[in-house]
């Protein structure tokens, strides 16, 4: 019996071939393997544990997923000697019903790098032992399993030989992470409900399609489906938080496997840059807002009431200037409360919201008329409330700041800047904390240029001087009100039709009529028939039921009304498509419409490369519109994404602000780009 | 023809629907989560009886996912830690509950008889084992693995969910010195105190949940 041991190794050892001894366990083997056919003293030396698996059965990744355990090893080793942790290579995803796990299957091998000592005594072999301890299952059960194994190292010189083992250690080799290439830039959000991973600067094949393993257990849902999303210059990866914790991860650190390489990955969530961006967006989209036809003249002669005051009353202006900042707040949050409440109620909505009914469009155009009316001295009704006129220098009127911070909110609403959509469209999809964190930065920059001239004496003392010019400027700034009044109508005419329009210019008629009245009429009267004016206007108002939509205004363009399904159908027979999402009361929308797209030489290409212009009209709440909008990464309108005609190419988004040339030179690229 | 025509409706009706439902249907996040009410259930235990987790409100309710056949559960099992913690909850008032999500034919689904005789052998205290083989209650709460463990506090809200320890092994020597993260969480909620580690990442094998 020695014998036969004795002529088997004799056997192993001519073939080049390090000792080991298989363990066979249930529904796998398990095996000590060496890269190479002998070590080197002074040089490492790559062993590993083998497992050859039963189809249908396999062995865990470091993080094993949903069920299960990785294995370990344990080694006992001749002195000098250390062994590295398991080198794991990526692992697949294995679905177990609900549920899914990492690990392997086939014939897997776990590097693991051995330290050999320089110092080593003149000796022909050296034993490795080690404690393998695994689990093995399948979709229906899992053996636990552990075995002794050892492995017998010749030692050799330099360039030893291969093993049988040589080729899937090669093969496992290529299969273990690297650090992420240079040029690449990852970035990551996470909120309780999505965790979304970006990477851009990405050379090199997306096929097959990026796929991340967390080093945690409590990092993601396993099991659900990894969304991939090509960008220009990368991907996105959206995936699922754990759904033990609300607290959103810190980093996500893993495997990310693409285009058939691994990558270890450790990205902190929120970087600086990417998470204070909306804030700050949010802030100049505020500060734009006050250059806006509907909310300058507001403000403008609310600021120029303040100049020239009484350097006693410095105090009280200031106080002034916080009061109006409250009411702006106050109003954005109000705003921001009701539509994350709607919206965790379910509701697809985006800003602009509010516009999207009638009934607030015609409100606002009465209320516009209302303020046109107090700047050209119909009546003094409403006037303090606007905080027009000295009202302010006789003390009190602390009401009347917080109403014009109101009324600055309330009239600003129609004029969403280009820049809020970005912003908000971010807010609405953060925790809540975050989400008001933004409508608050868009709050204080709509407020900060007036608190900025009631806290700051020397801005203010720069302003012209109050005379009589200021009256004169009054009364033509009540023009760009009256301008908003009548697109106001004409938005209420595409939303509920003429019967609307017959309403809105009743109710705007009753307004004139009850100003007028009272203005010619002094004291409590006075404003007895302004009020029954005011609630016989929203009587009016109130019998505006939306009715049929009116298609809103196509151009020389066959526009097709957009539905996805239509989009995909259209890529399939390889042509490109042009989406328009757009809304009648977005006036960005309609300058862009006028300006740039119903332009000859814009019809005329696109027509030329048969380009399928689509509009996504979102003048009335739309849930496709606006999931639409929301896997583009917005919330309001405008929007405008070229489709090439080739499935495979990423969707091209145009900017806010359209011209004819940038349409154009988007278009040339598509034809360009085109193979003839 | 009219009966037709209705029937087109009533498909169209329900392929709207499909399409409406997301394809999200165990979905983690529409599963039970801790810190808010735990869904009730109504499910049959090996005494035919059945019972509603709404059937324990008032008292403190640990749920324990199980399959006998898995190491996991062995692992509790065989070193006597998973009937000291059934004996320790129930002693001071509190319901445990075993679940069997097992679908029939996979590992870990018992006839009654067969269970009653296991808990014979195992001197397993459990207030009842309920028989879920179709899953729904475990499809319920998100049960991963067995064994998966749930503590519901006297109002019904979940405050505990996750793995029974912080050792994910099947190895039987290694309940000894574990912290036990169920037994933390009964002692805390009983204290009237909030749970310190309220969700883990369970361990074990993959609750068999059919096809």
């Amino acid at each position: 019996m020695p014998r036969v041991l004795l002529a088997l190794l004799g056997l192993v050892l001519a073939s080049g071939r390090a000792l080991s001894a298989p363990v066979v366990a249930p529904h796998v083997q398990v095996e000590l393997v060496a890269e190479r056919a002998s070590i080197q003293p002074g040089h490492d030396a790559g062993v590993g544990l083998r497992f050859a698996l039963e189809p249908g059965w396999h062995v865990y990744w470091r993080n094993p997923g949903d069920s299960g355990e990785a294995p370990s090893v344990a080694w006992t080793l001749p002195p000098g000697f250390s062994a590295g942790p398991i080198e794991w290579p990526s692992p697949e995803r294995i679905p177990l019903g609900p549920l899914t796990n990492f690990g392997y299957e086939g014939v897997a091998l776990l590097p693991v790098t051995l330290r050999v000592p320089a110092d080593l005594p003149n000796v022909a072999t050296v034993d490795v032992h080690a404690k393998a301890t695994w689990l093995v299952c399948n979709r229906d059960e899992c053996i636990p399993g552990s075995a002794p194994l050892s492995l017998r190292l010749p030692v050799g010189g330099a360039a030893p030989g291969p093993t049988d083992a040589t080729p899937l250690f090669e093969a496992t080799r290529a299969r273990l992470p690297t650090a992420v290439p240079s040029g690449w830039q990852l970035s990551a959000d996470a909120s309780p409900e999505a965790i979304t991973l970006v990477a851009r600067g990405v050379a090199g094949g997306l096929d097959p399609r990026p796929l991340f393993f967390p080093f945690a257990r409590e990092a993601i849902e396993h099991a659900e489906p990894q969304q991939v999303t090509l960008t220009q210059d990368g991907f996105r990866l959206d995936l699922t938080p754990w759904s033990g914790t609300r607290s959103p991860l810190q980093a996500i650190a893993g495997v990310l496997t693409v285009g058939g390489h691994a990558y270890t990955i450790d990205v902190a969530v929120g970087n600086a840059g990417l998470a204070l961006m909306p804030f700050v967006l949010a802030f100049v989209g505020g500060l734009l807002l006050n250059l806006m036809p509907c909310v300058f003249p507001v403000l403008a002669l609310k600021a120029l009431g303040l100049v020239g005051l009484a350097g006693e009353a410095q105090r009280e202006v200031r106080v002034h200037g916080i009061v109006y900042a409250l009411g702006v707040l106050v109003s954005f949050w109000a705003l921001a409360g009701v539509l994350l409440g709607v919206r965790a109620g379910g509701a697809q909505l985006g800003w602009g919201f509010q516009l999207q009914s009638p009934v607030v469009i015609a409100l606002l155009a009465t209320l516009f008329f209302w303020v046109a009316l107090t700047l050209l001295d119909v009546s003094p009704v409403g006037a303090s409330l606007m905080g027009f006129g000295n009202r302010l220098a006789a003390g009190g009127g602390y009401r009347a700041s917080f109403f014009t911070g109101v009324l600055a909110t309330v009239v600003a609403t129609p004029c969403t800047a280009p820049f809020m959509g970005t912003a908000l469209g971010y807010a609405l999809v953060q925790p809540p904390a975050v989400a008001l964190g933004v409508f608050t930065s868009l709050g204080l920059g709509l407020a900060l240029p007036y608190v900025a001239i009631t806290l700051v004496p020397a801005i203010g003392a720069r302003l012209p001087r109050p005379g009589a010019w200021t009256e004169t400027l009054k009364h033509a700034l009540a023009f760009p009100l009256l301008a908003t009044v009548v697109w106001l109508v004409w938005v209420v005419s595409l939303q509920a039709g003429p019967p609307g329009v017959l309403a809105v210019l009743s109710a705007i008629l009753l307004v004139g009529l009850g100003m007028w009245i009272a203005g010619r009429r002094t004291g409590g009267r006075s404003r007895l028939v302004a009020g029954a004016a005011a609630a016989g206007a929203l009587g009016i108002l109130a019998t505006i039921v939306p009715t049929a939509m009116v298609p809103s205004a196509g151009g020389a363009l066959a526009w097709e009304p957009y539905s996805a399904e239509r989009v995909g159908e259209h890529l399939r027979a390889g042509r490109p498509v042009f989406v328009d999402f757009t809304a009648a009361w977005c006036v960005t929308c309609q300058v862009n419409e006028r300006l740039a797209l119903a332009t000859p030489a814009v019809t005329a290409k696109m027509k030329a490369m048969g380009v399928v212009p689509m509009r996504a009209d979102w003048t009335r709440p739309d849930p496709d519109i606006a999931r639409a909008l929301q896997r583009f990464g917005r919330d309001g309108v405008p929007l405008y994404v070229l489709y090439t005609g080739r499935e495979k190419d990423p969707p091209r988004i145009l900017p806010q602000i359209l011209t004819t040339e940038t349409v154009l030179t988007e278009l040339d690229q598509l034809e360009g780009r085109s193979p003839t | 023809m009219k009966s037709v025509s209705k029937s087109i409706l009533t498909a169209a009706v329900l392929a709207a629907g499909t399409i409406a439902g997301t394809p999200r249907a165990m979905s983690a996040t529409e599963v039970a989560r801790v810190g808010e009410p735990a869904p009730d259930f109504a499910v049959v235990d090996t005494k035919g009886a059945t019972r509603h987790l709404s059937d324990f409100k008032g008292k403190l309710v640990v749920l324990e996912w199980h399959n006998q056949g898995c190491p996991f559960v062995k692992k509790h099992y065989g070193s006597g830690n998973m009937q000291r913690l059934q004996k320790e909850v129930t002693a001071q008032g509190g319901v445990w509950l075993t679940v069997i999500s097992s679908a029939p034919g996979k590992q870990g689904f018992v006839t009654p008889t067969e269970e009653d005789a296991y808990l014979a052998a195992e001197k397993a205290v459990p207030t009842a084992v309920l028989l879920d083989s179709d899953g729904e209650v475990g499809r319920l709460f998100g049960a991963k693995t067995t064994p998966h463990m749930y503590l519901v506090d006297a109002k019904g809200v979940l405050v505990y969910a996750g793995a029974i320890d912080d050792r994910p092994s099947p190895d039987a020597a290694d309940v000894e010195g574990a912290k036990n993260y169920v037994l933390a969480a009964y002692q805390e909620t009983t204290a009237g105190k909030p749970v310190t580690v309220a969700a883990t990442a369970p361990y074990g094998c993959s609750v068999k949940y059919g096809d």
